[in-house]
């Protein structure tokens, strides 16, 4: 990443309105910082719709292996990769004495299936006829909620996403879910013979049945907008009074939201937990919302906008009568919807990433936001990298949807911040 | 003039109102806290005795506390440290600040790129920006995987270009860690941490400042520099740096103040602080005695209150020494 760290910018023109002959190496230099920049954000979608092997193996494949894709586990005449072997092999549960998963998948076979198999297996030409026969035959097979037998999983590999349908019992899942059990119950004991299927989602099915993570996904958008409300609502209200009130004491109260800014967190951190155990709040949403929804840097960021609101549209207001309650939600307010957006976007991100506070205030895995859920998650499966890159991409996307919607209101924002006050 | 003081009371009562809410909550949650840290700086607690017995439980020190974290006794004749680890992390912490120098270089260099007027510059700040957006625990993450020595896509890439067997080969000819272990390296793990926070800040809050300041230089500046026959190199020394150098004095206060409290998350997720100790900084160290290993919080927040003193003292001196560096009026 070495363009990254460029040198003093000593070759550039700065300032100047026309083209200059550097133009071709600006913009290459810019791609290249693009490039840079993106790479591991899009790197990560890839990496989330591939399996583990795929993200590690050699070389390298940039993008998902899409030709494994399928949207359906149900057994398509593609999936079985050698006719006669699979012939052979589905025969081998025929004999009455016959056990395993093998036996089952022929007991339940319908005639005309056995037959095509029967006759695949001593080397028949795999016609359309008898590949009908047979894929019908299996798909029929798969939708049987009698076909698997959990003990039969105890000897295959199993993915998570099935260990956790098997806990839950037979009749309690849907007809889908069945047919994947079954597939990955075909799939093991035909071995070689038969396709594993492969959707873009399996990652996504594992994380979320790894950890709870659709309750980290509520829990973070909960309490981000919760903390986002509160605090743009005390801000806006304190930066009112600040900005365009007069009481006693003003500026000092002001100086002293200032002063507190420099405060590093871990000195509030520790009474901070101290106090949420003698209210009890601790594993509560509680101790993630409310004390974050009093901001020094909200109220200071809102009163300089409020500061740059002319005065003649108080003045206006007052004389048609409106109070101090009116000017504030008529006037002020309205006027100030791209800081309000700003602040409201810039706090929402801020509760988002933020993983202190989970970590020290809540226990329980269903509590947990996101960021303290992916933490946990990579403690447990830390070489699952696709259902690790599913997760972390769950994470990102409200994100990277949040500030497409809001791009205008983060550049306009930090020059208030660091503007003219 | 009774009405206007009427009014004027009336005004005050409501100001009252509108700044109760955030008051309150700032004097309880903030306040407070900062009070009751000082006054737990001078203990030693755990709450694991129980929160309500602090008065049975708690062992008051006074300011020894503090003299254990930064104070120095005699062992066998030699002068030794109270706390190593202290010192240790505290140049981990500045150690990892040296990427600020960089970060600022950086922001600087492409801000005056894209006010070159080029086609397409809201594309690339959009496109630059949005690292610092979803900087945070999936993209430590993220980089923990792409940055794994065995397996990870950069090192893959890097012996794909023919640039891993040279760095190894240098690495042990110096007899040094080799640089591709990354993070999980003592001795590389510090840089890569740098690495991946300039990933995020580059491009990120302190560009966007830059191109401000760069927008608002006048054209007759310039113009004035060229007649006296100054060359691009010239106009940036004499006009471009001293004007923008209220943005740069804004920027090197916040990362300092920031760089001190920072250095936590990256480290929580990617390297647990180690190798033995390599990435802990002074947040993490804070953490890792209240909440983690000891549950000392009297000491930790010691270490707190030395490192808010710390990032207050610096802050002066930058602000004093610094500000008399800035060309013109430095508003905030």
């Amino acid at each position: 990443m070495s363009e990254m760290i460029g040198p003093e910018p000593v070759e550039v023109d700065p300032g100047a309105g026309r083209r200059s002959p550097w133009t071709p190496v600006i913009y290459l230099v810019l791609i290249l910082f693009a490039v840079t920049t993106v790479f591991p954000l899009l790197w990560v979608v890839g990496a989330a719709l591939k399996p583990t092997e795929e993200i590690t193996s050699r070389p390298l494949h940039i993008f998902p292996d899409v030709t494994q894709w399928t949207l359906s586990r149900q057994v398509r005449a593609d999936d079985i990769l050698d006719w006669e072997a699979f012939g052979v092999r589905l025969r081998e549960g025929a004999p009455p004495d016959a056990n395993g998963p093998r036996a089952r998948v022929w007991q339940l076979l319908p005639p005309e299936a056995r037959g095509a198999a029967e006759e695949l297996a001593s080397g028949a030409e795999p016609t359309d006829e008898r590949r009908r026969a047979l894929v019908d035959g299996l798909n029929a097979v798969l939708e049987r909620r009698d076909l698997y037998e959990e003990e039969a999983f105890a000897r295959i590999a199993v993915p998570d996403t099935a260990s956790d349908l098997l806990r839950r019992g037979r009749q309690e899942i849907s007809g889908r879910q069945v047919v994947h059990l079954n597939r990955l119950l075909l799939e093991a004991s035909f071995g070689r013979t038969l396709r594993e299927v492969r959707t873009p989602f399996d990652n996504f099915h594992k994380a979320l049945s790894m950890v709870p993570f659709a309750w980290f996904f509520i829990n973070s958008l909960l309490v981000a907008t919760a903390v986002t409300l509160g605090q743009v609502t005390t801000s806006a209200c304190a930066a009112y009074a600040f900005a365009r009130l007069e009481f006693p004491g003003r500026n000092k109260i002001f100086l002293g939201y200032l002063a507190t800014m420099m405060v590093p967190w871990t000195v509030v951190m520790i009474p901070t937990f101290v106090m949420m155990r003698a209210f009890g709040w601790i594993d509560t949403y509680w101790a993630l919302t409310v004390p974050a929804m009093f901001s020094a840097y909200g109220t200071f960021m809102l009163r300089q906008f409020f500061l740059g609101i002319p005065k003649e549209y108080e003045e206006a207001a007052k004389i048609d009568g409106c109070g101090y309650f009116g000017i504030f939600w008529r006037v002020i307010l309205p006027l100030s919807k791209p800081a309000l957006a700003t602040l409201a976007l810039f706090t929402f991100i801020g509760s988002w990433n933020n993983l202190i506070t989970p970590l020290v205030f809540i226990v329980s895995e269903e509590k947990m936001t996101l960021p303290l859920g992916l933490t946990l998650f990579q403690g447990m499966h830390d070489t699952d990298w696709g259902a690790l890159m599913a997760g972390s991409l769950m994470m990102l996307i409200p994100m990277m949807v949040l500030f497409a919607i809001g791009q205008r209101f983060f550049t306009r924002g930090i020059r208030l911040t660091a503007g003219k006050g | 003039m009774a009405v206007s003081s009427k009014e004027s009371r009336v005004e005050a009562l409501t100001a009252l109102l509108f700044i109760m809410p955030n008051v309150l909550g700032f004097m309880v949650f903030l306040l407070f806290p900062i009070a009751a840290s000082l006054l737990l700086a001078m203990f030693r607690w755990s709450p694991l005795h129980g929160a309500r017995q602090f008065a049975e439980t708690a062992e008051f020190l006074g300011l020894s506390n503090f003299w254990s974290v930064i104070g120095v006794h005699t062992h066998g004749g030699s002068w030794q440290v109270n706390d190593p680890y202290f010192w240790k992390y505290l140049g981990n912490t500045v150690f990892l600040m040296l990427g600020i120098p960089i970060s600022i270089i950086g922001s600087l260099f492409i801000a005056n790129l894209l006010n070159k007027k080029i086609k397409g510059a809201p594309f690339f700040i959009t496109v630059f920006f949005l690292p610092s957006i979803v900087t945070g625990v999936a993209t430590f993450v993220l980089w923990g995987v792409l940055l794994n020595p065995e397996s990870g896509m950069m090192n893959a890439l890097l012996s794909m270009v023919g640039l891993a067997q040279p760095v190894s080969a240098l690495a042990a000819a110096l007899s040094i860690e080799n640089p591709l272990l990354w993070h999980t390296s003592e001795l590389w793990a510090k840089p890569t941490l740098i690495l991946i926070q300039l990933w995020a800040s580059i491009g990120g809050y302190n560009m966007v400042l830059y191109l401000a300041a760069l927008q608002s230089i006048p054209d007759s500046l310039y113009e004035a520099a060229e007649i006296d026959g100054a060359g691009a190199f010239h106009k940036f020394v004499h006009v471009t740096w001293p004007m923008v150098s209220p943005t740069t004095f804004f920027i090197f206060t916040m990362s300092l103040i920031t760089g001190f409290q920072g250095g936590f998350t990256v480290a929580y997720v990617m390297t647990e602080g180690g190798p033995a100790g390599a990435t802990t900084t002074i947040s993490y160290y804070i953490y890792n005695l209240a909440f983690s290993r000891q549950f000392d919080m009297g000491y930790a927040s010691a270490v707190a209150w030395v490192l808010f003193v710390i990032t207050l003292v610096l802050s002066l001196v930058n602000w004093r020494y610094g500000r008399r560096r800035v060309h013109g009026e430095f508003g905030t």
